[in-house]
């Protein structure tokens, strides 16, 4: 259907019907969901490209957006492309994604236009009081048309942006978190130009986010992502918290996986008090 | 404390239009368990005569903690649901109920008020 986020459903009701069976893997998932069902009533499956990672987290972010990060803020935000174009010539080979019938411009205009999409949206959803209407607007923007896609692109530039400058501090001798380090350490990635060749160009079309990118996603949002990893019920990394030390100010998202590979969220929050 | 849990309250986003007060979970041992007679997904309607109406959740709380020693609680009392979900906590405690099935509409509950006085136990 339309909707790039399916209507929410009960959480063990999902999980009866994903879940048959008696196999360790069927029972460990059940043990998973029951425990996601401890804190969230419901679930909604998010739409399953390679773009669900970015998808989940902006989808979460929205939905409880009381106001505009500070980095959206900023008065050059919108420069950003046009800045780092102008000292990073490699960055010209970055991915657009195909507009159909539509001549695509000049690199640096179409991404500007996706980062002011952004701010814009952001804004506006941020600016509804009531929860409900927050949530309808949010269904509104994740129908699968190509508003929603050009969110995606600008937080693959976001990320691309964040990558630049942890790599340049770690080359000016600054501490930078631990994940960066992982980052380039990669083969595929031991610099900016090739994370961006073989790794962001890619995301939404024959890959997703692995690890140690939804670390990266988080530092661009200034977001903490916490992620319930079914696989990993009875570890210590059954949650995982993208970065795990996180900052006291930025606000947190909760996403479902089973695998590290799709990833759907849970709603319906409660907060519960030990009295 | 008092050992039990709530969950609840104007603010608690996408929760049913119900904002009540509930019980989410009896503390094995604790005061409430001892006493025996309140049940998770009991609403809570009233505190020492006070009640629990249009109230945030850490406002509910707060209600909770200046309530002092002996707690005098007005509830609405769960009926066993016909079809209700199968759950249990995964830390092993038996009884309790996902919170699904006690936030979810229409759970049954008894008419009258039951009225329940706690005394506040010490944390071992």
């Amino acid at each position: 259907h339309k909707l790039s986020v399916a209507p929410e459903i009960d959480i063990m009701e999902y999980c009866r019907k994903e879940w048959r069976g008696n196999t360790p893997v069927a029972k460990r998932m059940r043990k998973g969901y029951e425990a996601v069902a401890q804190k969230f009533a419901s679930i909604r499956r998010v739409r399953g490209d390679n773009y669900c990672a970015l998808r989940a987290t902006l989808f979460q972010a929205l939905s409880q957006a009381t106001q505009l990060p500070s980095w959206l803020q900023s008065e050059d935000f919108t420069m950003l492309p046009e800045n780092l174009l102008s000292k990073y010539d490699w960055i010209k080979q970055w991915q657009l994604k195909q507009k159909l019938g539509r001549k695509m411009g000049e690199i640096s205009d179409e991404i500007k236009e996706y980062l002011i999409l952004l701010r814009k949206k952001w804004k506006n959803i941020s600016e509804i009081k009531r929860p409900i209407e927050k949530q309808e607007a949010c269904d509104k923007l994740f129908k699968n048309e190509e508003e929603e896609y050009s969110l995606y692109e600008a937080l693959k530039f976001l990320m691309l942006n964040t990558a630049i400058e942890l790599y340049n501090d770690e080359k000016n001798g600054r501490r930078v978190p631990v994940f960066s380090w992982l980052l380039f350490a990669r083969d595929t990635s031991s610099n900016p130009r090739q994370l961006m060749h073989n790794h962001l160009n890619h995301i939404g079309h024959s890959g997703g986010l692995e690890q140690v990118e939804m670390f990266l996603l988080a530092y661009a949002l200034q977001y903490t992502i916490q992620v319930y990893r079914l696989y990993k019920y009875s570890t210590d990394e059954f949650i995982t918290l993208y970065p795990n030390d996180p900052e006291e100010d930025w606000p947190v998202v909760t996403l479902i996986t089973e695998d590290d590979r799709h990833y759907n969220i849970p709603v319906r929050m409660c907060q519960e008090t030990m009295l | 404390g008092l050992g039990f849990n709530i969950v609840g309250g104007t603010d608690q986003q996408y929760v049913s239009n119900d904002s009540s007060i509930y019980v989410s979970r009896i503390k094995k041992d604790g005061a409430a368990y001892l006493d025996g007679r309140l049940q998770e997904g009991d609403k809570i309607l009233a505190v020492n005569g006070r009640d629990l109406k249009d109230l945030q959740h850490k406002d509910a709380v707060e209600l909770f903690r200046n309530a002092g020693c002996d707690v005098s609680l007005k509830i609405q009392r769960r009926l066993q649901p016909q079809n209700g979900p199968m759950g249990h906590r995964s830390d092993g405690e038996s009884g309790g109920l996902p919170l699904a099935a006690i936030l979810v509409p229409g759970l049954a509950l008894a008419a009258a008020a039951v009225w329940i006085l706690l005394r506040y136990r010490q944390r071992m």
